[in-house]
């Protein structure tokens, strides 16, 4: 009889891993880190959890200096941490077989890997891997059965992962940090990071665009044309549109408002819309903020719960391919039996057993190790708000992968007036909606009804308006946005990223769903951008990405690859120290004078001689106003809104003569807030 | 040397205005040779012009503003 020691990520999935593979015979043990254990195969089988990294690079020895390189990995910090080990540590001393259960990625295999070599005195050398992409009986039964080699160079790829990002973010933001604090004697957090950094520096880049933007004008001209045989009006465009001469336009108007004309050409077809592939992880955040409106984060967040009750595959994948093997008749008919898809899934197997067959579209993404995210089949029994609209939008997507494809009637139509200018009707509408139907409400199906026009058909313009425009600016990231920007620009992995940009909001170094730099995020970027500009740099994140995939993909080695991330950024710390004193100097001026500029409100009405400022709360983040006396002990506070930007007016309010800010969110909207709490103009609204 | 439109640091030693609002200043400029061609309109009211539109960044307008009440 072998005892099997099964180490998992999280607690909630060792509880599901242990009652799909033990069955009715799992018994709980223990409290604070609660084991299951059960007889399979007349082995024992205990399976324990961690919470997430139990393990985290630190360096060797102790002290605050920089640069660091050499690394060594301890436990974090915690005491659930601690309980967790030892109790993991124990139930390693009854085991004689070691599983890695962990989720089959890069976060996944390191968790396991350094949980069996530290806690389990060196057990990553006789443990095996289970893989799997969802946590259904058959796949994790599947996985049980085929257990294989640990995923050594997935390992190392999240070791060198986790080590350049201590060594570019810890070392860089304690140089920055003691740069300004041997400075100013005062400390701040002053955090930078190998994907955080170019991304705060693109941001920093989008807003400058923004700021510095001078709009151009240019003129579009329209005309209402009548066909006079139907009698039929129909909105057309100028075929010479933009105008880039203001008199131009008002010329063209004169010329052919109630001017006859004729019907040049008429061409009409029908185009198709292929079924949309199914989702990566990307995808599904841009698809959930576009639909919902939800943040990436907790898109995430909902989809790996989903996972977690068993109700979708593994959501942290790049694959947008469904392999057959994940059976699609099989999880199409378990839908089927939710009234909600029961008419989809009926009308998509109708038509794969007209000759069709069940063929997915498959999207360009591929990841080896786990296929697009899917649904499982099994039924929900309680979803809650966000978690039922996620489900149903996998749900909806995976079965109009399997869709015939839509069509669309489209029809152009140039109509000559006599003075030789033509105008241009383009219109289009769903003629077949094919897949459209099956992933309704999320894509919307309708179009503009086609006029009808034949070639030499007398018509005329009834009416023709030119319209005054301006070139617009870029528009700002969302955080939808970005994710695709740093997907495209190979900052961050799939997992990785949503937490980063948490981590940009949450330092205070940007705002606003409509994403704008703070000046704190604006002055930590000046001094990165002159101090490390590699840190800012695209090409070598991106650069140190591909080559920790090559880890993964054994074409790089790991020592290499840490070694390349150390030469990288060694230049520049030698340089800093050399000019310790002028760069301390220099951050405070950006930081400081930064902040200067817009954190000053007015004085303080409690104490007279202190000053208002604009505070981040380092608890909550959040902003407030506070007393620059509030070391001298005044403590007079105001609470701000957590939206848009502020700025002090310099006036006082005409009710009680505090200071008040000006509050701007998006470009239109702004208003005025007294400081005072109890101002009665604030009582009255 | 302080920026004479916004109070901050780096300041030019000529013009007396920071790095990004000397790129505002140098924008506005290069932007007036389309909207003369395309307008007709005098430095002046292409200034108010710019300064109403919506769509103009905030270094910019700071920027407009601060040539405009300058008389530059």
């Amino acid at each position: 009889m072998v005892h099997h020691l099964l180490v998992c990520e999280k607690p909630s999935a060792a509880r599901k891993i242990a009652y799909t593979l033990g069955g009715s015979g799992v018994s709980r043990i223990g409290r604070g880190l609660p084991f299951y254990r059960f007889q399979k195969g007349g082995d024992t089988v205990t399976v324990v959890s961690a919470l997430g990294h139990l393990y985290t690079p630190v360096q060797q020895g102790k002290g605050w200096s920089f640069p660091v390189f050499n690394l060594v990995w301890e436990p974090a910090s915690g005491r659930r941490v601690k309980l967790f080990l030892e109790g993991i540590a124990r139930l390693a001393r009854e085991a004689d077989s070691f599983i890695s259960a962990c989720d089959f990625d890069t976060e996944g295999s390191l968790i396991a890997f350094m949980i069996l070599r530290k806690a389990c005195g060196g057990a990553d050398a006789k443990a095996r891997r289970m893989k799997f992409s969802s946590l259904t009986r058959d796949e994790l039964s599947r996985a049980y059965e085929n257990l294989s080699e640990l995923d050594t160079p997935v390992i190392n790829a999240g070791m060198a992962r986790h080590e350049i990002d201590w060594i570019f973010g810890v070392n860089v933001s304690r140089a920055i940090m003691d740069a300004y604090s041997c400075n100013t004697g005062r400390f701040e957090v002053l955090s930078a990071g190998r994907v955080q950094s170019p991304t705060l520096d693109a941001l920093c880049r989008r807003d400058d665009e923004i700021d510095l933007h001078v709009p151009d004008p240019y003129w579009t001209a329209g005309a209402e044309i009548r066909f006079l045989s139907s009698g039929e009006t129909a909105k057309a465009e100028y075929s010479k549109n933009p105008i880039l001469m203001k008199g131009e336009g008002e010329g063209l108007r004169l010329r052919c408002e109630g001017s006859p004309g004729t019907v040049r050409r008429v061409e009409g077809g029908e185009l198709t819309v292929p079924a949309p592939h199914p989702f990566d992880l990307g995808e599904l955040q841009s698809e959930a903020y576009r639909v919902f409106g939800l943040q990436p984060w907790r898109t995430q967040k909902i989809a790996e719960g989903l996972y977690l009750e068993g109700l979708i595959s593994y959501p942290r994948t790049s694959s947008q391919q469904l392999p057959p093997s994940i059976g699609f008749r099989g999880i199409l008919t378990k839908l089927g039996t939710i009234e909600a898809y029961k008419e989809s899934v009926g009308e998509i197997l109708n038509y794969a057993d007209s000759g069709r067959g069940l063929c997915p579209r498959q999207g360009k993404k591929s990841d080896p190790a786990h296929p697009a995210i899917h649904p499982t089949g099994i039924k929900p029994n309680r979803l809650g708000g966000e978690g039922r609209k996620i489900y149903d939008l996998i749900v909806k997507r995976f079965i109009s992968t399997f869709g015939p494809p839509a069509r669309k009637s489209f029809k152009t139509i140039e109509v000559e007036l006599e003075r030789g200018d033509v105008f241009k009707i383009e219109a289009e509408a769903v003629s077949d909606p094919g897949w459209m139907k099956h992933y309704a409400p999320y894509v919307r199906i309708s179009g503009s009804s086609l006029p009808e026009a034949e070639e030499g058909e007398a018509a005329r313009a009834e009416e023709v308006w030119v319209e005054e425009r301006y070139t617009d600016p870029p528009p700002r990231f969302n955080q939808s946005s970005l994710i695709k920007f740093m997907e495209r620009n190979g900052l961050g992995t799939k997992s990785t990223r949503a937490e980063i940009i948490s981590t940009l909001y949450r330092r205070g170094y940007i705002e606003g769903s409509s994403i704008r730099v703070t000046e704190l995020g604006r002055g930590v970027i000046g001094v990165l951008r002159k101090r490390f500009p590699e840190l800012v740099s695209i090409g070598l994140t991106r650069d140190l990405e591909e080559r920790m995939a090559g880890i993964e993909e054994g074409r790089e080695e790991y020592s290499a690859v840490l070694l390349r991330g150390a030469e990288a950024i060694k230049g520049a710390f030698e340089h800093m120290i050399s000019e310790f004193e002028a760069a301390g100097a220099e951050i405070t001026n950006l930081v400081e004078g930064r902040r200067g500029q817009t954190k000053k409100i007015g004085a303080c009405p409690s104490c007279k001689n202190g000053e208002l400022i604009i505070v981040r709360s380092r608890k909550t983040g959040k902003r407030f106003v506070g007393c620059s006396n509030y070391g001298s002990g005044c403590r007079f506070s105001a609470p701000l809104p957590q939206r848009g930007v502020v700025k002090a007016t310099g006036e006082a309010c005409r009710e009680c003569r505090y200071p008040t800010v000006l509050v701007t969110w998006g470009r239109t909207k702004s208003w005025r807030v007294c400081l005072n709490p109890g101002c009665p103009s604030r009582v009255r609204k | 040397m302080r920026c004479k439109i916004c109070g901050g640091g780096g300041g030019g030693e000529g013009e007396g205005v920071c790095d990004r609002h000397a790129e505002a200043e140098r924008r506005l400029r290069e932007h007036f040779k389309v909207w003369t061609e395309r307008t007709g309109l005098g430095w002046a009211e292409y200034l108010e012009a710019i300064l109403k539109n919506e769509r103009t960044g905030i270094l910019v307008k700071e920027a407009a503003s601060y040539l405009l009440q300058n008389g530059r």
